[in-house]
């Protein structure tokens, strides 16, 4: 769906990135990670044409974002990590006012701000000036200011940013409904948990520079060739992890309190070999939990902690 | 143009059936803030304070009613556009910097709505948030009517005027806005300039009223003389084209410059900024044209009228130079969203990009020099078809047009080429202007410095170092006005100036060389980058997974 091309960028002769390669997938939440100053909002920026990249190039389903702007941004939903918002404007002339912007036609224009404020639970509070809506209800309020021209990409600048947890949970659930309606989301943020739980693919950058891209699980799996997987065990007898290091395809076992953690090379069948080696050795087993690529460990292997 | 005429009443219609939303939400949002009721009660109380206070005293004295009336009349409305040439511009600076600073532009941006449409929408919204403050003060001049003096047409024509003035500051305003960074910085760049504009001008607008008085025998002393003029010599066509005519075109005009300068820096840089530039100096050539014609038919002497064509002229070398300076600010080559070969003819000679813009700014530059030197000709030849100096001063228009050519082609080509070089239209400008400055004042001061008495007898025989300064047709064009310079002397003493065409040429060619150094530059860059997005191509072909939307292959 979006191809990064090659991207470099330079502010004066300060140069913020570095020959920058990513595809992403349609219909996926992408997620979009990095330290402070890694050159993340400015290639979004770039994606959606509000800069010009000096080298390379970026294509919104096939079209270059430099030779055809226009119609990119017909295709994307842009909020950046700090908006405004017109404060003296209910929520409903704000969307309208936003259609209007958009082209869509008079007749049009209502029928879409209020399936817009449906999909985005904001009509209770349609009458409502922006200015009195909390930081909250002002992000759901941009989010649903990108989806007035119904963009088939969105790309969201940290849309959680300063929200409470409440705020955040249904911020979540937001935006994956609009994966489901076949969006493909660009997200950037600096709450890796958050990100872990929802996006598929990611792009880690660092000093203008792409690190690693691609499907967490694959980047997981590069990072880290062997799995794990965490067997609970009632009572964990002195020396049970003995029973587990026998089993084919186990590279390491170590103990933490009740819970055996063991490394191994292969598929889920390892897995199934050491659950039936432990319950033939009477070990009960009450909780067997793959250990997962999760984003956090993915980004701090990756990165250096150096800030431009 | 029935189709036009449909074309038009269709547009008009959907402007009032649907409305530019930005005109929408500004007036919603001024008018739900109690700063602007408070505004609107200050400028009432300040306006009816003064005039009240101006009525009381002049009343007290040993004026009749209506001289007081008239002097009510014209407190108000000269107090009503000093406040506006003072307060509309700031406020229509913040305009478009208000947008950047509370982060909402660039959502405006993205919405793809057209900058003209941006720019419009800010414009009519101020401008209706400013009358409505106007048409406030209307009762305030109903003072006048107590001691009569005035009618209901001097207080129309009035507020035409005003209008008139608060359009060009609203615009001026707006282009202020479109390229300051912030509001403050535009509030800063404007504040003082216009209290310069709203003294000099307000005054100067009175002195004119001093010369109306003396040539026509009416209009009222003050800034607003023209009222009079225009209500009691409505029927006589110079007053129509001097009061009516000519500030119509210039305030027209004005604010469509202004427009066109907001909307070509709000568009983005890779878009063609210089195409509303363009237009707006095609359409303002036969005014230009037109008011040559009619100053100099408003001279009644023969003699006169020769010398007013050839100062008619004269006046075309600022224009020109403006014109040249306006349009160096171009890209060396077209903008990549216009990067697609365009069919019309038109537009690839004289469309986006350094050297179709050159070659822009020369061709209209030559019509208005031209256009400025016949039309006082043609006027002349046919008010005095028997005068027997035409060829004198037709040879003085000639040599002006040479200068004045000669001028612009060396000014336009050095910016183009600075432009190019330096990469900033700000910093080019200001060089080139530099640079003709000093072609202009150098060969004077040299002149003066080898002989003091130099200048003493330049309407004869132009001396040879001023001879080589862009001003020396003005020189020529006067002697031979004159009759005191013969064709050939005035071909001679105009040779030097090939010098800065030879310089114009080599400028020319230079900047030709860059802009085709440029082009190849970014065609290697395309090459390059296709290239390597092709191998990538290949990459994703290679591998596993398809290459399209099946999971971010990238090489990181």
């Amino acid at each position: 769906m979006i191809r990064v091309e090659g991207i470099t960028h330079h502010f004066g002769s300060f140069r913020v990135l570095h020959d920058v390669w990513f595809h992403v997938p349609r219909g996926e939440i992408f997620g979009f990670i990095g330290p402070n100053g890694a050159g993340k909002t400015t290639t979004l920026r770039m994606m959606v044409t509000l800069l010009e990249p000096d080298e390379g190039r970026i294509l919104i389903d096939g079209i270059d974002a430099v030779d055809r702007p226009a119609d990119v941004r017909r295709m994307l939903g842009f909020m950046p990590d700090s908006f405004g918002v017109y404060d003296r404007v209910t929520v409903t002339e704000y969307l309208e006012f936003f259609a209007a912007a958009h082209g869509i036609a008079l007749g049009a224009r209502a029928r879409t701000v209020r399936a817009v404020m449906d999909l985005t639970e904001l009509g209770q509070i349609r009458e409502k000036l922006v200015s009195d809506l909390s930081k909250g209800m002002k992000q759901r309020l941009a989010i649903a200011r990108t989806l007035l021209h119904d963009p088939q990409v969105l790309v969201l600048d940290e849309p959680a940013n300063g929200l409470d947890p409440r705020a955040r949970i249904e911020m979540r659930s937001l935006i994956e409904e609009l994966r489901s309606l076949g969006k493909t989301i660009v997200l950037s943020s600096h709450i890796l948990t958050e990100l872990s739980d929802m996006v598929s693919s990611v792009v880690i950058l660092e000093r203008g520079r792409v690190l690693a891209t691609g499907p967490m699980s694959a980047i997981g799996q590069q990072l880290r060739p062997d799995r794990g997987v965490r067997l609970r065990v009632l009572g964990a007898p002195e020396g049970c992890e003995e029973v587990f290091r026998a089993v084919s395809g186990v590279v390491s076992v170590a103990r933490r309190s009740d819970e055996i953690i063991v490394a191994y090379t292969g598929g889920d069948e390892v897995v199934a070999a050491l659950v039936a080696r432990g319950v033939g050795a009477g070990l009960a087993l009450t909780r067997v939990t793959p250990e997962q690529d999760d984003l956090e460990r993915i980004f701090l292997e990756v990165t250096h902690g150096d800030l431009q | 143009m029935s189709a036009a005429f449909a074309r038009l009443r269709a547009r008009v219609a959907d402007a009032l059936h649907d409305p530019n939303p930005i005109l929408v939400r500004e007036l919603r949002a001024t008018f739900r803030t109690n700063l602007f009721i408070r505004f609107l009660y200050l400028v009432t109380a300040v306006v009816g304070i003064v005039v009240v206070s101006g009525g009381a005293i002049s009343a007290a004295g040993p004026l009749a009613p209506g001289d007081v009336g008239e002097l009510v009349f014209q407190i108000f409305f000269g107090t009503a556009l000093f406040l506006t040439i003072l307060v509309a511009p700031g406020y229509a600076a913040t305009t478009l910097t208000g947008e950047r600073e509370s982060r909402t532009y660039e959502s405006l941006v993205l919405s793809g709505m057209a900058p003209e449409r941006i720019v419009w929408g800010k414009f009519v919204a101020a401008m209706a948030a400013f009358t409505l403050v106007l048409v406030a003060l209307a009762p305030v001049v109903g003072i006048a009517f107590l001691f009569g003096g005035i009618s209901p047409w001097h207080v129309l024509v009035g507020y035409v005027g005003l209008f008139y003035a608060l359009a060009l500051a609203v615009a001026f305003g707006v282009a202020v806005s479109a390229r300051m960074p912030s509001t403050r910085v535009a509030i800063v760049v404007t504040a003082p300039l216009c209290f310069g504009v709203a003294v000099f001008g307000t005054s100067t607008l009175a002195g004119l009223g001093e010369v109306a008085r003396d040539a026509w025998g009416t209009g009222m002393p003050g800034p607003f003389w023209f009222t009079d003029a225009l209500v009691v010599r409505y029927a006589e066509w110079d007053t129509l084209a001097l009061v009516f005519a000519l500030p119509s075109y210039v305030v027209g005009m004005g604010t469509w410059f202004l427009l066109a300068s907001s909307i070509a820096a709000v568009r983005p840089v890779a878009e063609d900024r210089s195409a509303g530039l363009k237009r707006w100096s095609l359409a303002a050539l036969p005014g230009a044209w037109f008011f040559a014609a009619v100053i100099v038919a408003l001279v009644t002497r023969s003699q006169e009228r020769g010398i007013a064509g050839l100062v008619v002229a004269g006046f075309g070398m600022p224009a020109v130079l403006g014109l040249a300076l306006l349009f160096s600010d171009e890209p060396p080559l077209p903008p990549r969203t216009s990067a697609a070969p365009d069919s019309r003819l038109l537009s690839r000679v004289f469309g986006p990009g350094a050297p179709a813009t050159l070659r822009f700014s020369l061709l209209v530059s030559t019509l208005l020099v031209v256009g400025v030197a016949l039309a006082p000709a043609l006027v002349r030849h046919f008010l005095d078809p028997r005068f027997e100096h035409h060829a004198r001063f037709d040879a003085g228009l000639v040599a002006i047009v040479i200068g004045n050519l000669v001028a612009v082609l060396f000014v336009a080509t050095v910016g183009t080429w600075l432009r190019l070089a330096l990469r900033s239209g700000l910093a080019s400008r200001v060089l080139t202007a530099c640079v003709f400055v000093v072609a202009v004042v150098f060969p004077l001061i040299a002149q003066l410095v080898v002989d003091a008495n130099a200048f003493s007898g330049i309407d004869e025989a132009v001396p040879l170092l001023v001879q080589f300064s862009p001003l020396s047709s003005l020189f020529v064009a006067g002697a031979l006005g004159e009759g005191k310079l013969d064709p050939l002397g005035a071909a001679l003493a105009l040779a030097p100036l090939g010098l800065y065409a030879v310089f114009a040429l080599v400028f020319w060619a230079l900047s030709s060389r860059k802009v085709a150094a440029t082009r190849a530059y970014h065609e290697a860059r395309r090459a390059r980058q296709s290239a390597r997005a092709a191998e990538l191509d290949r990459a994703w072909a290679a591998a596993a997974a398809p290459p399209s939307d099946a999971g971010g292959e990238g090489g990181a």
